[in-house]
């Protein structure tokens, strides 16, 4: 193939393909099917220097950089938006991808208008793939160039494509490349700068536009018939997709994936928290004992502190989920668990949009618009926050680390555990759910199986450190917020006559007493708390008082509403508020695992550690995710639903939890 | 592109007469290995839908890699594409309709 194609003269519609484009930076938008290598081709062109930005009100997200390398206009841009198989579909990628090319949407920090040129991007060894989506793009009368990429694969495969007659029906550039090795990406490069409105599309119907795409692959496109030998794929089919060994590959893979987070995180973990611990120290020393110390020390640095020591871990997740994608077995196993989720009334399409809320419910619940059927959309909507998100990871490391210190295997199982009892939780109140208000049976699933191929760990780093690029903001924004405003809470009113935070209180009665008289009167005992914080867990501290919560833990699962880490800078700030010795010196995680509360007795003693783990697998503590859930079900009534029946569980079971174990005594 | 790729089948069976199009016969009655051309889905149109958003379309050739929970097809050859894979859940695939032969001459199999 070469290595671009000039297209045939055609007569340029309305005048406009002879309008020379180079006068002004270019915004050129990246349009392609799913698996068809777009991002890696993006990436290949870009750089380095891609940034993630996303759709206002959505949280579909496209990648943007400039062109740095002087062959397009100065300032001319890069816009790679989400694969889609076509612009008609009602999927959230189609969506934002249709509102872009037709500039009336575009992702933050963009200008809201139509893209100055289009690179729509096939896959060579599969062109006839991308024809709808090729003829629907034609339609919007965009200038136009198109990237045949993957090539080197076709070659190997002896795939044949005619980019000249392409090129010629087409009535634009045509470029071969392969995003993989570089091999045509200069000339694409060169071809943007030229584009140039093509054809008109295909007009009528949608069966019309089929026709012309059928028309369009006979034409142009050749493969070798398919062999029916068996192949070495079909032995890694059989095997993924096997009922037993399937499963068990599953589980294997899973737990080799938190077991690596656990254990590779640890390092640069322990270097993070040690390097807050020592900021916090010796910001408290230069500044003395005062109120700006007090706020940078106990407030900003312990709280953001405390929530950016699990960077690693969140880094770590994202990349290893992007290469196990990359090597197609993702799309395997979603047909493993179509079959462990179909009897609860989930399919296997719910799979990947339930896998995406393990890193945000957000996204989780915006990726339910690609199944197809209103009910099984509805049910996997209202279950995904049980997944566990990347926003309880803080929580749950914390807690399990203080269940088994200095026990990484121990805790990597306890950790799996945690995603495990919130997948069994999320898929038997999906029975319920489909046993009662949205009763039906799920529809059978349809997917894409990928071909298997080595991962790109290049592609895979970059996007860890994207996503941890975004965890890192909302640490320096909305979680520095709540610090400082939780630490107002904490430190305010002062000078009053009412005892400080750290004055003996009794906030919970013993295990034995709540065991049969719950909930506890607390303050009939201890004197008025001295803070805002404090008055606000000791209203709603009685709620709590069956699941073993003294005043501050209830201000750190009341705080922790807002976002579910929360709770751990809560926990930082509010109880080692005072003790800027252990923050700098043992770090907080140590120092959270010594706190006492106010009676001398542990904060974290078994039982209530479990059942804050218990309350934080299940609750929905997420306002935000609540609000995209009314949203995307169609009414607040299913946000309601959401909340009462997720937290409603939550409650009785970490009461059931701290109950019984209170009751044969484990401490 | 050479016209011989286009040509050549591996179908045991001759192409039909596009006049008289083969009938349909399910896509589960087929054995491991073997290949058939694909003519529709039953019930559901966005199931035929979904089928079309993904590459299929009818005269396309595929080949069963798997069949059972979930049955594996591989569509290719010709202008159908090479070598993609779906998985399909069984109760669909009990309703995916195949034929021996393509349905018509003036498609990817021209006689």
């Amino acid at each position: 193939m070469p290595a671009a194609t000039e297209p045939a003269p055609h007569d340029p519609p309305r005048g406009q393909a002879d309008r020379p484009l180079d006068a002004d930076a270019r915004r050129i938008a990246f349009v392609g099917n799913p698996n068809v290598g777009k991002t890696t081709l993006f990436n290949k062109l870009a750089g380095l220097r891609a940034q993630t930005s996303n759709f206002p009100g959505t949280t579909q997200e496209a990648r943007l950089a400039l062109d740095r390398t002087g062959t397009l206009p100065p300032g001319s841009r890069f816009i790679d938006l989400p694969g889609t198989y076509s612009l008609t579909l009602d999927t959230g990628e189609a969506r934002v991808t249709r509102g872009t090319l037709d500039g009336s949407t575009a992702p933050r920090g963009e200008q809201v208008e139509a893209p100055s040129a289009v690179c729509v991007v096939l896959d060579a060894c599969d062109l006839p793939r991308g024809f709808l989506l090729l003829g629907e793009v034609l339609r919007t009368r965009l200038p136009m160039v198109v990237a045949i990429n993957m090539v080197d694969s076709a070659r190997r495969r002896g795939i044949r494509g005619d980019e000249e007659e392409l090129a010629r029906r087409l009535g634009c550039e045509v470029v071969v490349c392969s995003g993989r090795s570089g091999e045509g990406v200069e000339a694409l490069r060169a071809a943007l700068g030229r584009a140039r409105i093509p054809i008109d599309g295909p007009r009528g119907s949608q069966e019309a536009l089929e026709q012309w795409a059928d028309e369009l692959a006979i034409d142009i496109f050749a493969a070798p018939e398919s062999d029916a030998r068996q192949s070495l794929t079909d032995r890694f089919d059989r095997a993924f997709t096997h009922p037993l060994s399937g499963l068990t590959i599953f589980a294997a893979v899973m737990t080799l994936l938190f077991w690596s987070i656990f254990k590779l995180a640890t390092y640069p973990m322990d270097w993070i928290d040690g390097a807050f611990g020592w900021l916090a120290g010796a910001v408290g020393g230069a500044l003395g004992d005062g109120l700006i110390s007090q706020l940078l020390a106990d407030g900003i640095i312990a709280g953001v502190g405390a929530t950016a020591v699990f960077l690693p871990q969140i880094v770590l997740l994202f990349l290893l989920i992007a290469l196990i994608e990359d090597t197609g077995y993702l799309a395997r196993a979603a047909f493993v668990m179509d079959r462990v989720m179909r009897p609860f009334g989930l399919n296997g399409h719910a799979f990947v949009p339930l896998l995406s809320s393990h890193a945000c419910a957000l996204p989780g619940i915006m990726a339910c618009r690609g199944i197809p059927d209103r009910r099984d959309r509805l049910a996997a909507i209202l279950v995904a926050p049980f997944m566990s998100c990347t926003a309880r990871i803080p929580v749950y490391v914390l807690l399990v680390s203080l269940l088994f210190p200095g026990r990484p295997g121990v805790q990597a199982l306890a950790f799996t555990g945690c995603y495990a009892i919130g997948a069994i939780a999320g898929l038997l109140s999906s029975l319920v759910i489909r046993r009662t208000i949205l009763r039906g049976r799920s529809r059978p699933m349809l997917l894409e199986l990928p071909e298997y191929r080595p991962p790109q760990l290049g592609k895979s780093i970059r996007l860890a450190l994207e996503r941890g690029m975004v965890f890192l903001k909302k640490a320096g924004t909305v979680i520095l917020a709540i610090s400082i405003v939780l630490w107002w809470l904490g430190s305010f009113p002062q000078g009053s006559d009412a005892p400080s935070p750290d004055a003996p209180t009794t906030q919970t009665a013993p295990a034995e007493t709540l065991a049969q008289d719950a909930p506890t009167d607390s303050d009939d005992i201890a004197p008025a708390p001295a803070t805002y914080l404090e008055r606000l867990g000791s209203i709603a501290q009685p709620i709590f008082a069956p699941l073993g919560y003294d005043r501050q833990l209830t201000v750190g699962v009341l705080a922790s509403f807002a976002a579910r880490e929360v709770f751990v800078t809560t926990m930082a700030v509010t109880v080692l508020g005072d003790e800027d010795a252990d923050i700098a010196d043992e770090g907080v995680l140590r120092a959270l695992s010594s706190a006492d509360r106010a009676d001398g007795s542990p904060l974290f003693d078994t039982p209530t550690t479990w059942s804050l783990l218990v309350y934080f697998i299940l609750a929905m503590q997420c306002l935000p995710t609540l609000a995209v859930t009314a949203r995307e079900a169609g009414g607040v009534r299913w946000a309601f639903v959401q909340l009462g029946w997720m937290s409603g569980l939550a409650w009785v079971l970490a009461a059931v939890t701290y109950q019984s174990l209170s009751l044969i005594g484990a401490s | 592109m050479p016209q011989s790729e286009t040509r050549v089948s591996t179908n045991d069976q001759p192409a039909r007469d596009a006049a008289s199009p083969p009938a349909g016969r399910r896509l589960t009655t087929l054995a491991r290995g073997h290949s058939a051309y694909f003519v529709g889905v039953e019930g559901d149109p966005a199931d035929a839908a979904s089928l079309r958003a993904l590459g299929l379309r009818p005269n396309c050739k595929i080949v069963v890699r798997r069949l059972g929970e979930p049955s594996i097809i591989e569509v290719g050859g010709c202008c159908c594409g090479s070598g993609r894979r779906l998985g399909i859940a069984r109760p669909l695939a009990d309703r995916v309709l195949v034929a021996d032969a393509p349905l018509s001459a003036d498609r990817c199999d021209p006689a």
